[in-house]
Order: structure tokens, then sequence, then C-alpha cells
């Protein structure tokens, strides 16, 4: 498979948030590496505050590393300018946890899914209309629902919406930072068989996306990565197969991780208390 | 409990139906749902917090027999955080950003005339110390945006028992928090179960958090509950085939299905149905795979099964 995006050592510090306190800048990336291959479907896991978010920021080129590199199709992102990242940045999509934040709240559904192809100056309002309505189709949702609005969709629409949107413009990578958390295990399920789908060897090349998957559950992740990297104060831990990560975990990290995201009964005697 | 909603748009949701629940001193009764459920409304409605729009139809909530609906509203406001507490899932929004969270604990106290101001800080030094351990200090004299995520809720929990209060609701309280913090606030939960006799509604729709932490488990679906029963139980053999939809959504790595992803996961085919009209039938009929003739014709009844469950589904009775 070919290397597509890949991540060398990148630094990234952030100022304290602490009032009044002396120099305490958080190294939110703390020199990580990764290495994206073309239509690979791969997880980043870790706790609050490991730094995975930073990293898909820096990944999706909306923040820019103090060190390190950023590989993508034999450009450095971090040193090219802002004219050429505006033609990279609709091949790297990223979608997040609350994805209604990032819709005009006066555009309809349909609208939503059109404006990436406006801003592109691709196709006229006809074409737009009839690739919409082939998208809405691919994700699963009903044909009528362009002409509702976005804020009026339920949670689980609107993220979809929001994939769908990513997906117009067959990006090579798709980034989602903590999409599926906020919703129901019932709508996770759909999302993840619509990304599972829409990375399958089934689908056109040119439609399948590298998925890259930031998240602190480890089970929806394994359930859809094929390789999982494990993130933990900026650094990366553990990194391997899912297979390799969830049957043997060497970190102690990992196996916190996969304590805690699975159901284990009895558990509550085994650990000491809070 | 029956509860409406008068959404602004006009109209109406019947947010919930005829839901019946009783517990028992020292319970955790889970009660998962997904959004739209009305787990929520269940929880408000038990403090009489709905909002503005909302109308209890019908109901009663009946706390060591004294029906709270019927109560005045300065009486209301007694019982809500020293008998009955309510926690929800931001913390951060219920505290204040100026104030060190020590003294918003004690504020608690002295709202509900509890002891003197040297009696109240000692009450809450010692909660502190139950939660927090060696760090209770430090916690003390903090602010809110000093703590995590996890500590914030640890305070809002705090709050919610200093007036050791028999019942305490909490919805959903993980769900803003990673994986690791969330366990970690379940245990503390069971830890005050166990310690102090707490009573907790924990409302969810994570199913995994419930297991080994819930007594008891009630599924919630449309404004109803659909099964009520043993958390074991429940989680190993659910008896309504929405219950045993829902898990089946969640992978559980175990077995060899970590290795199968490329496989879908199981799903439920179909969207939440609309509340904003009663339903005829089973509300879960559309979306069912046991669905027969009868459910599209009526509405079933809560079946009993055996060991105390109850299920709402026609495979068990009718």
């Amino acid at each position: 498979m070919e290397v597509l995006l890949t991540a060398e050592n990148l630094v990234k510090q952030y100022p304290s948030r602490r009032l009044g306190g002396r120099d305490a800048a958080v190294r939110a990336l703390d020199g990580v590496s990764v290495e994206i291959q073309a239509g690979a479907r791969i997880g980043i896991v870790g706790v609050s505050g490991s730094g995975k978010s930073t990293l898909a920021l820096c990944l999706a080129c909306v923040e820019k590393p103090d060190s390190g590199a950023i590989r993508f199709l034999n450009r450095d992102l971090t040193q090219v300018d802002e004219s050429e990242l505006r033609e990279v940045r609709p091949q790297i999509q990223l979608v997040f946890q609350d994805s209604s934040s990032a819709f005009n709240p006066k555009f309809t559904a349909g609208e939503v899914l059109e404006e990436p192809w406006m801003l592109q100056r691709t196709w006229n309002a006809a074409e737009r209309r009839e690739r919409g309505a082939e998208l809405l189709v691919r994700i699963g949702l009903p044909g009528n629902i362009v002409d509702r609005m976005a804020s009026d969709l339920s949670g689980g629409q609107r993220q979809r919406l929001a994939i769908a949107r990513a997906l117009a413009l067959q990006p090579k990578v798709l980034i989602l930072d903590e999409a599926l958390s906020a919703l129901d295990y019932s709508v996770q399920a759909q999302i993840a068989n619509l990304l599972l789908d829409s990375s399958s060897k089934a689908a056109l090349a040119a439609e399948r996306p590298a998925i890259v998957l930031i998240s602190h559950d480890l089970v929806m992740t394994a359930r859809i990565s094929e390789e999982i990297v494990v993130m933990e104060s900026g650094r990366i831990v553990e990194r391997g197969s899912t297979e390799k990560i969830v049957r043997a975990p060497k970190h102690a990290t990992t196996r916190e991780l996969l304590a805690c995201s699975t159901g284990v009964s009895g558990k509550f005697n085994q650990r000491p208390a809070v | 409990m029956s509860v409406r909603y008068r959404p602004p748009g006009g109209g109406e949701v019947f947010a919930l139906q005829g839901a019946n629940l009783q517990m028992t001193r020292g319970q955790i009764v889970g009660v998962l749902g997904e959004s739209g459920s009305g787990k929520s409304t269940l929880a408000a409605s038990l403090l009489a917090l709905l909002p503005v729009n909302g109308v209890i139809e019908a109901g009663a909530v009946v706390l060591q027999g004294t029906n709270l609906l019927e109560l005045e509203r300065d009486q209301l406001e007694r019982v809500r955080g020293s008998k009955v507490s309510l926690i929800f899932q931001e913390p951060g929004v219920a505290l204040h950003p100026m104030m060190r969270v020590g003294e918003q604990i004690e504020e608690v106290l002295r709202a509900h005339g509890g002891e003197g101001k040297e009696g109240r800080r000692a009450s809450v030094r010692g909660l502190l110390d139950l939660i927090f351990g060696g760090e209770a200090e430090r916690i003390y004299f903090s602010y809110p945006h000093q703590l995590s995520g996890g500590q914030r809720q640890r305070i809002a929990i705090a709050q919610a028992i200093v007036c050791k209060p028999k019942l305490l609701i909490a919805d959903e309280p993980t769900a803003s928090l990673d994986s690791v913090t969330r366990r970690e606030i379940v245990e503390l939960l069971k830890k005050l179960q166990r310690e102090r006799g707490l009573t907790i509604l924990f409302i969810t729709h994570s199913a995994e958090l419930l297991e080994g932490f819930a007594d008891r488990i009630v599924v919630m679906y449309a404004g109803q509950i659909v099964q009520d029963g043993d958390a074991q139980r429940v989680l190993k053999a659910p008896g309504h085939p929405y219950t045993q939809a829902l898990l089946k959504c969640r992978p559980t790595l175990r077995g060899s299905e970590v290795v199968r992803n490329d496989e879908r996961i199981p799903m439920i085919a179909g969207e939440a149905p609309d509340l904003s009209a009663r339903q005829k039938g089973c509300a879960f009929e559309p979306r069912c795979a046991d669905r027969m003739k009868i459910c599209s014709e009526r509405a079933p009844e809560i079946y009993e099964i055996e060991n105390g469950g109850k299920v709402r589904c026609f495979k068990f009775g009718g």
C-alpha cells in the first residue's frame, strides 16, 4: 500500500492556561510520528488531554506544529503557504463531535451538503442537486431531508450529514475527532457502518478515503480500525494492529483504556476504590 | 407518570407515557435509553423540574409516603437537595466560576440550614477526604477552572450528597467524560452506595457502564418503560426485542468479534418514532425483528416474566 500522509516528530506546545501562574506550557504533542496508508483505517485513542485532538488538528492543517513535518503527496504541509494549503485542504477532511456548530444555521440540509461544491465552483445548480441526492442515498439519509433546516435534524442525522459533506469532495483522508462519542449506540453503529462501507474494497478507489478515528472509546475504535495508536501526555505509548492491541496490550494505559471501555463484571471488587 | 411537552412550533410531544418505577433503599437503578426515550424527562419530573412547556398529565412521585407533586413550592425546595438530589451531564455549568469549590459545597449546607460555620466546614472536609483522599485539601481551595472534568463532576456529587439525601438522581453524569474518568465516577457512586447507603437512579445510554454497577436496569423506549429487571439478567438475557437490538449495536471485543472488523455492526433499522402523535400499536413495532400482526393493532401491556422481571412485549403475554 502507498503511504499517503505522514506526521514526523511533531511537537506542539500551548501556553499554560493557569492564571498568574509560572510559565508552565503544556506540551500537547511531544515528538509524535504516524504514517497513514491510502485507504487504511487507523484509530488514535487516549484519555482527555493525551494530545489526540491536537494531532487531528495538525494532520488537517488547522493547527501548525511548532516543529516536525507533515508530508502529504510529496509535500511538507508545514512549509507551504496558505494558497497552496487551500488546494490541499479539500483532500483532508475533518469532522468534529458537535458538527452542528460547523453548519450555517440558516442553511437547509441540502445547502449544507452542496456548500463545498459551491465554494470549489464545481458543477452547476442542477448537477449539485443531483450529486447531493446520490450522496444522501450513499449515507442512508432520506432524500426529502434536503429541504429541512439543518438545525432541525436529529443528532445522528446531523452527524451523517457532516460526514456526507466531508465526503462530497472525495477526500483522500477523513479525520473524525470524537465524531461518534456524543451519539446513542444505535446511531454510532449506523455511522460506524457508513465508515466501513465507504472504505470497503467494494467502494470505488477514488471514493475510498483513509479514515483516521480519534476517540477515547477503544471498543468502537477497535471495531472500525485496522491499526491503533495509543497516546498519553502528548506521546505515542503503543501502536500495532487492532488485534495485537486488543489481545495483547503491553502498555498500562492501553490496558486501562481496554478495561474501562468494556463492561467487566466483578471489576468493582478488583480495583482499589477511587 | 405521564408528561407532555408543548413545543414552541405548536403541537404536542408525548415524552413520557405511563412510566411506573419503584425504588428500594440502597438500590442502584440504571435507566437505559437513547435520545428521546424520555429518560431525562423521567428524572426531571421526579423533582417537578420540568421546563415551562412541560405538563405532568398524570402521576405521582411518592417519597416515603409523601407525594412530592402535591407539595407547596417552599416545601418542595426543602426536599430538593436535602432528600432528593440531582446531578447532570455538565457539572461546570452548576459551579460558580469565581468561588472556591469547597465553599460552594458548604453553601448547599447553609441553604438547608445545617450546622454552624465550623460544623459545615468539618462536614465538607470529611466528604472531600472520602471523595478525593490525599488531594482533598488542595481541591477544597481550588476554583472550578483549575479542576478536570472528572474532578468537577465529583464536586457536583459532593454538593448533591452533602445534606445526606435519601436519593441521588444522576442524569448522564459521565456522558462528557472519557472512558477512564467515566469508570472512576461510577466507582465513586458505587462506593457511596456501599458506605453511605445511598439510593441512586443512574440515567445513561451506555449499557456497559451499568454492568457490575447497577442492581436493577430499566430500559426506556419512546417515552415508555419497556423492560425492568435484575441488572445481570437484563444484560445477559435481554427479553425485549429493543433491549436485545440495543445491546447488539455495541461491539464487545470478546471472542472473535475484533478480527471481523470488515463486517458491518448489527443495527436497529429505521429511526426512533415521532412522539408528536399517540401510537396505536407498540412503538417499537416498525423496527422490530420479531414483530407480529397484533403488534400494530394495539399496544402491549407490561408483562411479568420470571424473577420479578417485566417486559412490555406481546412475546411475553397478552
